[in-house]
């Protein structure tokens, strides 16, 4: 797939790329501490949080993987947003951020150091690390074929430009530059794309004619083709899809510090719980950006799929291709762009805080000044970004993004939302039975895939094994954890305060109007995320 | 760490639109005319 640039598209990236890097450099000088370069000093109001923490999940996995979910398996992949993804980021600014930002901690692994232990800590942390290296890779690989797609440079060379931006800017501005390339790149996304669901939906005769344009019924329904594998396009059951989507996503947006570390840069609690509120409202209006550009790319050529090129991964560049001018063009490279450099960003910013705060501090290089951290958390973005470019090798042996991305939330942020739930909703849950319950659950996922990979049990589909994983993973953590924490000691109520829901005094907001508190706000996003699903049912 | 990222941004899609606006009227004025009888580069760098 070759995609036609002009001068005026040429212009528009390169005025990107000099923005993003500009930006790290007026950051530069303002990072005098630790705090401020991994947690953006804490000061970051609701509206820049709440947009970063949506963007940051809209990296290259999301943006051209769901549109190519959308193409490969049809409206199904609604599901990620109004039935998981909803419930999910309310949960997270409701019940999960009050213990986050009240603890004051740095990361969720160091969450898991007060609430059990420092070999939970440490071992969420070493798999964290390396979970972030390896999603990093998948956006250095969207990024270096779209330029490979554009330039027509080796891939090779694609990874060392596109990752040597990534990494100048987040070397100089840390999590704030990462912060505000988002806050960008969440408007580029807007502008660079809604243009496009216009033009393909106007291409395809309109809603009912895209609907008649899909390959087979079952692609036009999000819930209608739910309860058996044989009659939706995804091949999975309700059971494997209601439960198994439940648990990566709570999994997601619950436990992964990509996110966490937004809401963690708000500058109170309240704007830290309105963070995922506000993520969840374009986060809801997304499919129309992502999903229905996939719908169309194959509603275009449901036979012979030629506009697609052999990999569902082309459906959003192979669309923009056929329907944009040049000058939009532009915009719609520059939000592709934006989307995979922020979503690695996010990545990276979200390792080095990691790296240095749960492993190095703690385990290499204890009780240095402020400084030496913060040049060690400089290091280790440069180290995210090459060892990323390694992991984009890996990522070209998978033909759906997606697929690829649902296997690594199954196996590491499953097993690890059981943890959670239980230290925070079960006081007693003691800090061994954690541990070996994590560790199980994540054992319990890699025999799981190499019982699917050497076929001693069949699914219809990758995205299925994966749902299934996921279970798999989540039910083995949760009952050894449990089982468990009735023959080990549990940690005294005294250490649980401020970490635990019973041990703990919920913000109540009494100050605040009726509609301006996050519990109103989740009831409306939930009440909105269910009239949509009923909608497209 | 006082830094208001609206101004940038704002400015930068200012500048977008006004590329959008000028591309469109001068180098395919007639392109996607319906339904406002004006290229989509130029309606959409108007709306940016």
């Amino acid at each position: 797939m070759h995609i036609h640039l002009a001068i005026v598209d040429y212009a528009i990236i390169a005025i990107y790329f000099v923005f993003v890097v500009g930006i790290g450099w007026v950051l530069h000088g303002k990072m005098k501490s630790s705090e401020d370069y991994f947690l953006s000093g804490r000061s970051m109001p609701a509206w820049v949080t709440g947009l970063a923490f949506m963007s940051a999940n809209l990296g290259a996995l999301e943006v051209m993987g769901h549109a190519a979910n959308a193409a490969k398996y049809g409206m199904f992949v609604n599901h990620f947003y109004w039935l998981a993804g909803m419930p999910a980021m309310c949960f997270v600014a409701i019940f999960m951020m009050p213990f986050y930002y009240g603890s004051k901690v740095r990361s969720v692994p160091e969450f898991l150091k007060l609430r059990f232990n420092e070999k939970t800590r440490t071992l969420n942390a070493m798999t964290f690390a390396s979970m972030t290296l390896l999603i990093s890779g998948i956006d250095l690989y969207a990024l270096a074929i779209l330029f490979q797609g554009l330039l027509g440079w080796p891939f090779w060379a694609n990874l060392l430009v596109a990752g040597g931006v990534v990494a100048i800017y987040i070397y100089l501005g840390g999590l704030t530059s990462s912060i505000y390339n988002e806050v960008l790149q969440f408007f580029l996304i807007v502008f660079g794309f809604l243009p496009l669901a216009i033009l393909g939906l106007k291409a395809v005769g309109g809603y009912a004619g895209l609907v008649s344009k899909l390959p087979s019924p079952g692609y036009a329904h999000t819930w209608a083709t739910i309860w058996h594998p044989s009659q939706n396009p995804m091949g999975i059951d309700g059971f494997g899809t209601i439960f198994g989507l439940l648990v990566i996503s709570f999994g997601y947006w619950c436990t992964e510090f990509l996110v966490i570390q937004r809401a963690l840069a708000a500058k109170d609690m309240l704007a830290s719980q309105r963070t995922p509120l506000i993520a969840a409202i374009p986060k809801m209006i997304c499919p129309v950006l992502i999903i229905l550009p996939g719908l169309v790319a194959i509603a275009l050529d449901p036979t012979t799929q030629k506009l697609l090129g052999g990999r569902y991964d082309n459906a959003l560049p192979a669309l923009m291709s056929k329907l944009y001018p040049p000058g939009l063009m532009g915009i719609g490279v520059t939000a592709l762009c934006a989307s995979f450099m922020s979503g690695m960003a996010g990545n990276v910013t979200a390792f080095n805080t990691v790296w240095t705060y749960d492993i190095y501090q703690v385990h290499i290089n204890p009780g240095k000044p402020d400084g030496h951290y913060m040049k060690v958390g400089r290091l280790a973005t440069i180290f995210a970004v090459v060892v990323a470019g390694a992991t984009a090798f890996i990522v070209l042996r998978f033909n759906n993004l997606m697929d690829y991305l649902q296997l690594l939330f199954a196996f590491f942020l499953a097993p690890l939302f059981a943890t959670f739930f239980l230290g925070m909703f079960w006081k007693r849950t003691s800090p061994n039975a954690a541990f070996v319950g994590l560790l199980s659950g994540m054992a319990g996922a890699a025999t799981h895939y190499m019982l699917y990979r050497f076929n001693f049990i069949g699914y219809h589909s990758e995205m299925a094994a994966n749902f299934y994983q996921a279970i798999w993973a989540f039910a083995i953590c949760f009952s050894v954890t449990i089982v468990l924490t009735f023959f080990t000691n549990s940690k005294p109520e005294e250490e649980l305060v401020g970490l635990v829901y019973s041990l703990t005094e919920m913000p109540r907001n009494k100050g605040l109007a009726w509609y301006a508190r996050p519990g109103t706000w989740a009831l409306a996003i939930l009440v909105l995320a269910t009239a949509l699903n009923i909608i497209f049912w | 760490m006082r830094f208001d990222i609206r101004w940038p941004v704002g400015i930068l899609f200012i500048v977008y639109g006004t590329l959008l606006v000028v591309h469109g009227m001068s180098i395919q004025a007639f392109a996607y005319d319906e339904p406002l009888h004006a290229s989509i580069d130029t309606w959409w760098g108007g709306v940016m």
